[in-house]
């Protein structure tokens, strides 16, 4: 027996989430159906507000309520250091550390030669207007993930930036904490041990 | 079907839900695979460095009957091929090969001759000095190589249409269409024609069956590489009936910086 209509057309909604498949969207579509209707109340206005009112701070490219962003604005972190990333949550990831006070630059991807993804479909052009607001001081910090693509992307910006009088420098690679050195790669071993540092 | 061990590389990988990543392999022994690896994402023993592109590892998978995607159980290195990801160019042409390969090749078909030649050709790139120089040659060569083996050979030596020998023809040219060389008669008529010189077709034709490790010997001018690239690259596109996004991305690359 096929579900009532408006149950199909949520499983339906559901469905075309990003890992999703029938079994989870009919589960989720039977809570949703069986929950108070707050939830579901509080589910729709989530999503609507998310659409409508999350936009790209112009300055950084992150997702922001209030352009420029709140990064943007904070007068107290240092305008001429600016961290690279390649998408909204690795900026959570260093933001979570506490260790970083400058600014950020949201490529929105990474250089992907495979995929023909090249610079002009990353933010690249506005990172280099802005730094030629900030001026030469500026110290860019590549913080792309390590896997080829970002790689990619951080040899792009090196060979880009550097020519022009720009410093640029490479969040270190090596061994992660919990990391057994049996198990690691001997590319990160070899990075450990050229970016070793005195005890 | 049930367990299997194979040498691979590492075409492409994504994240699948919280943890888990689909590789896709090109691998010795089964052609194309593409698995999930459980955990791959947050674990730090299994499969450290060993599913980022273009590694070359001994694969162990299990295959269900069921599902199209095998079960990832380890991936060990064998060449993580340091000197390609730190090289903007060699990672262009590594992508490049490995998209002519996982384009031409169907899963679960076999075909050891190609994985060696791409293996060797990696290598080979991976550790070749003087890039400038010598890299648009052999990477030429390299997509020549595959291409032939993969059963999309150009015509190099002979008028593809009368089988003229090359030395016999006085102003050669490309017909991407024929697939090969023409002579000035069986040219006459045909469009989207590339002149070219003969000693282009000749480093292409002697690269096509010379070992690979040879391949950086081959001594390129300026024009004898940028006439094998106008001559390989559309022929490799127009063989395989779609774009090869690589190449996109090797002009997008050309057009925002200079090596």
């Amino acid at each position: 027996m096929a579900h009532p209509g408006p149950i199909a057309r949520l499983i339906e909604q559901f469905q075309k989430l990003p890992g999703i498949g029938e079994k989870t969207a009919t589960r989720l579509a039977y809570h949703v159906l069986k929950s108070a209707p707050v939830l579901a109340q509080g589910l729709a206005e989530a999503i609507r507000r998310v659409k409508e009112e999350v936009v790209l701070c112009r300055s950084c490219w992150n997702l922001t309520d209030a352009d420029p962003c709140a990064i943007c604005r904070d007068d107290r972190r240092d305008p001429l250091q600016i961290c690279v990333v390649e998408e909204p949550p690795d900026l959570l990831a260093i933001e979570r550390t506490g260790k970083f006070r400058g600014h950020f630059h949201v490529l929105h991807g990474a250089l992907s030669p495979l995929d023909g993804i090249g610079p002009d479909d990353l933010h690249f052009g506005e990172l280099l207007d802005r730094l030629e607001k900030l001026g030469k001081k500026c110290e860019v910090i590549v913080a792309t993930n390590l896997n080829a693509d970002g790689e990619a992307t951080a040899l792009y910006l090196a060979r880009i930036l550097k020519p022009i009088g720009y410093r640029v420098t490479r969040l270190a690679q090596g061994i992660p904490t919990g990391g057994d050195l049996e198990y690691v790669d001997p590319l990160s071993i070899a990075k450990s041990l050229e970016n070793r540092r005195e005890l | 079907m049930g367990h299997e061990r194979t040498a691979a590389i590492v075409i492409k990988t994504t994240d699948f839900g919280e943890s888990d990543r689909i590789v896709h392999f090109f691998t010795r022994e089964f052609g194309r695979v593409r698995g999930v690896a459980k955990g791959a994402k947050r674990s730090l023993r299994r499969f450290i460095g060993s599913l980022e592109f273009p590694a070359h590892v001994d694969l162990r998978f299990f295959e269900k009957k069921t599902s199209d995607l095998v079960r990832v159980e380890t991936a060990t290195l064998k060449q993580q091929f340091a000197g390609i990801r730190g090289d903007l160019e060699k990672l262009s042409e590594a992508s490049l090969l490995l998209e002519i390969v996982a384009f031409a090749t169907g899963e679960h078909e076999p075909h050891r001759p190609l994985f060696d030649a791409l293996v060797r050709g990696l290598t080979l790139i991976d550790g070749l000095n003087e890039w400038e120089r010598k890299g648009p040659g052999v990477s030429r060569l390299l997509e020549t190589r595959l291409l032939s083996l993969l059963g999309f050979e150009p015509g190099l030596a002979a008028c593809v249409g009368c089988r003229k020998p090359l030395d016999d023809i006085l102003h050669p040219v490309f017909s991407i269409a024929r697939g090969g060389v023409l002579c000035d008669a069986c040219a006459s008529g045909e469009r989207n024609l590339l002149p070219v010189g003969r000693d282009t077709l000749r480093l292409l034709a002697q690269g096509i069956r010379a070992d690979i490790d040879l391949l950086p010997r081959f001594t390129w001018s300026p024009r004898t590489a940028r006439e094998a690239a106008l001559l390989i690259h559309p022929f490799a596109q127009a063989q395989l009936g779609r774009e090869l996004r690589s190449l996109r991305f090797m002009e997008a690359l050309a057009r925002t910086v200079s090596p």
